[in-house]
């Protein structure tokens, strides 16, 4: 099991070297991070040059990246190219942001999807399985962002109408959020849309998920012995057959928080919300491959980690499978 | 990164073609007739066209396809067209959709009719994600068939690469790529020919390298199994070539999951499309696109609504439409799947 565990981090080094290596000579090649001083009037061709010069710049793609990773190992992914700002602050308070999000709407998804695909699973047909097969097929047809633009629209109508304002439309906090308990009201008032929008596609995928996975261990053969043994409903429902039934959507729940940390991207950038994913289009738009690799990196070792902990619950939680 | 832009491990669709025959044969007695000999593929239609929604939703996506072919002839105004006819004094060119006027789902902020506007978006779109859907195919096929009949390095290349794109956040490579190579048409040359390739299909080519990783993976689990059959050894018994079993022998058995997955491929590459667009680094004007006509008319407030609810509802029935045909075409071609019963 623990060499299992070091052969896949090894493993996931190697691939995490080079993805990263292909992402630096995609960015580096394509993109003029400088663009920005080029066209201010008052900066002469000596600075450019200097800064060129210091960061290496007119160097070959490898090379480049040789000094991006030795920085990145060495001094926490360094610094942006302009103005020199440190990276690693600014992409954990990010990632907090994000974390909360992400978090709570993913709970919430995974109780309500769970509720509903065990309940369609135990009435196959009956109008209520109807009803959130369509609902999940909507969910999972609808644009996020447009979701999101629909909320916006609705919540300004009814300011307009009523003069209330029911929710913020945008940031993660007013301009004066206050402290303490007024500070995370003031943040969970703001986050009731942009976690309603990331709930609809997970409850979709989630509910759909549970529902087959029920679906199969209802009609298998443990199940079945089960209930010729004389136990009542209740018990091979949930003893029996939830149980099992819950293995195969801990795994996808694990996979899908992995890439969410990524940052609902969508989402982030409807709202503006302040996290990772609007982080990630802001260093875009700058064409400046720092904060990209950054990021880029600590997203996808997130990934790596949350796909391992999916193995390893897989093989915890089903002790038929096994580790080669 | 919202799960629904992904088609990677889209479930196991493995079909047994031990059991592949379906016994449909209660259905021609309760009709009371005769058993009559039925091919695959017409048990096939019979079961697809007893999907009522999928039906339902097969004529839908026909005619929007006639709408993209015929957008010339069936747009009343032009794509960029501004029409001049009336300023309202709150919202100025701007018109809310009305009945009588011409224009029936209103005009934006330059007069320019939004019923057009749409019109054209679809094309761009359906355009896109057909593009999407055949490339990705027939690179997720190749790769598959060959990576799963042959095994050792070829199979190791493809899961070394299936890894790296796995761990790296699909929209997020996406985002790069739009930026950095798809913002604008560019010329190849091709020996002595040099071909434009149009900046939608840019966008294009970069969804599909991206999404022929998931079907790679279906199909190669596929002839791994298949490959260790009777039947694959019969033919090779018979002197049949690799190619020819891969072709005439395997692949035919693979055809369910195939055709399954490229229509969720292609509803994910509605879906992502439209996102790139509404982010901003997706197809670019002059072409029109449905994620593009979103953003335009959010960028213009949200009082003028209708320039943001009409191309959204048109992307959702799109995506609809073409999720419940693949549902469809699953209980059609993969039996053992159904989600009706017979």
């Amino acid at each position: 099991m623990l060499q299992y565990v070091i052969r896949r981090l090894l493993y996931s080094v190697v691939v995490l070297l080079a993805a990263s290596f292909l992402t630096f000579t995609f960015v580096a090649i394509s993109g003029d991070p400088l663009a920005p001083l080029r066209i201010t009037p008052n900066i002469s061709e000596q600075t450019i040059q200097n800064v060129e010069e210091a960061k290496h710049l007119n160097d070959p793609v490898p090379v480049r990246y040789w000094y991006w990773l030795k920085d990145a190992v060495t001094n926490q992914f360094g610094t942006t190219l302009l103005g020199n700002k440190p990276i690693l602050p600014d992409l954990w308070r990010v990632m907090k942001n994000t974390l909360q999000l992400v978090i709570v709407a993913e709970l919430l998804a995974i109780l309500i999807a769970v509720g509903i695909g065990v309940y369609s699973a135990l009435r196959q047909y009956s109008a209520f399985d109807y009803t959130t097969t369509t609902f999940s097929f909507l969910g999972l047809a609808t644009p996020i962002f447009w979701l999101a633009l629909m909320l916006q629209v609705a919540v300004v109508y009814v300011y307009e109408w009523t003069g209330s304002r029911i929710f913020p439309i945008a940031n993660l906090s007013d301009v004066d959020p206050g402290t303490g308990v007024a500070f995370w009201i003031d943040r969970a008032h703001h986050l009731v849309l942009p976690v309603i929008v990331l709930m609809v596609a997970s409850v979709a995928a989630y509910s759909r998920y549970m529902r087959a996975s029920m679906l199969e261990v209802v009609s298998s053969d443990y199940v079945r012995t089960a209930r010729a043994k004389g136990l009542t409903e209740k018990k091979v429902t949930m003893k029996h057959a939830f149980r099992n039934a819950l293995i195969p959507l801990i795994t996808l729940v694990a996979l899908n928080f992995g890439a969410l940390l990524a940052g609902a991207v969508v989402t982030e950038t409807v709202f503006s919300l302040d996290g990772m994913g609007l982080y990630f289009i802001t260093a875009l738009g700058t064409n400046d491959p720092y904060p990209i690799m950054a990021w880029l990196m600590i997203t996808a070792t997130m990934v790596i980690i949350f796909n391992l902990i999916a193995d390893i619950a897989y093989g915890y939680l089903d002790p038929r499978v096994r580790y080669d | 990164m919202q799960s629904s832009a992904s088609p990677a491990g889209g479930g196991a669709l493995v079909s047994d073609p031990s059991v592949a025959p379906p016994s449909d044969s209660t259905l021609a007695y309760e009709a009371g007739v005769e058993l009559k000999a039925r091919s695959q593929w017409q048990y096939a239609r019979m079961r697809f066209f007893r999907h009522k929604l999928a039906v339902i939703s097969l004529v839908i996506l026909c005619l929007f396809g006639l709408v993209a072919i015929f957008a010339k002839q069936l747009a009343p105004y032009g794509f960029d067209e501004i029409n001049l006819e009336s300023v309202d004094p709150v919202t100025g060119l701007a018109k809310s959709p009305r009945l009588e006027g011409g224009h029936i789902l209103g005009t934006d902020q330059l007069g320019r009719d939004s019923l057009s506007r749409i019109i054209y978006g679809i094309r761009t779109s359906l355009w896109v994600a057909l593009f999407v859907a055949l490339l990705s195919t027939a690179i997720g096929t190749a790769v598959g068939a060959l990576s799963g009949y042959y095994g050792g390095r070829v199979d190791n290349l493809l899961m070394r690469f299936t890894d790296l794109i796995l761990t790296l956040p699909g929209l997020a490579v996406l985002l790069t790529a739009a930026v950095y190579f798809g913002s604008n048409d560019s010329e190849v040359a091709v020996g002595p020919f040099s071909v434009t390739i149009p900046q939608p299909m840019k966008i294009g080519l970069i969804l599909a390298l991206l999404f022929w990783v998931g079907l790679a993976r279906i199909v190669r689990g596929l002839f791994l199994s298949l490959r260790e059959k009777e039947f694959v050894e019969a033919a090779k018994a018979a002197g049949a070539s690799d190619i020819r079993i891969i072709m005439r022998h395997i692949l035919p058995n693979c055809v369910g999951p195939i055709v399954v997955f490229t229509t969720l491929i292609t509803a994910a590459a509605i879906l992502t499309e439209a996102t790139l667009s509404f982010i901003g680094y997706g197809i670019q004007p002059p072409n029109a696109a449905l994620g593009k006509l979103i953003v335009d008319g959010q960028s213009e407030g949200f009082t003028l609504w209708w320039l943001v609810v009409f191309p959204g509802l048109v992307i959702t029935i799109i995506a609809l439409a073409i999720n419940f045909v693949g549902d469809g075409l699953r209980d059609a071609l993969d039996p053992t799947q159904r989600r009706v019963r017979s």
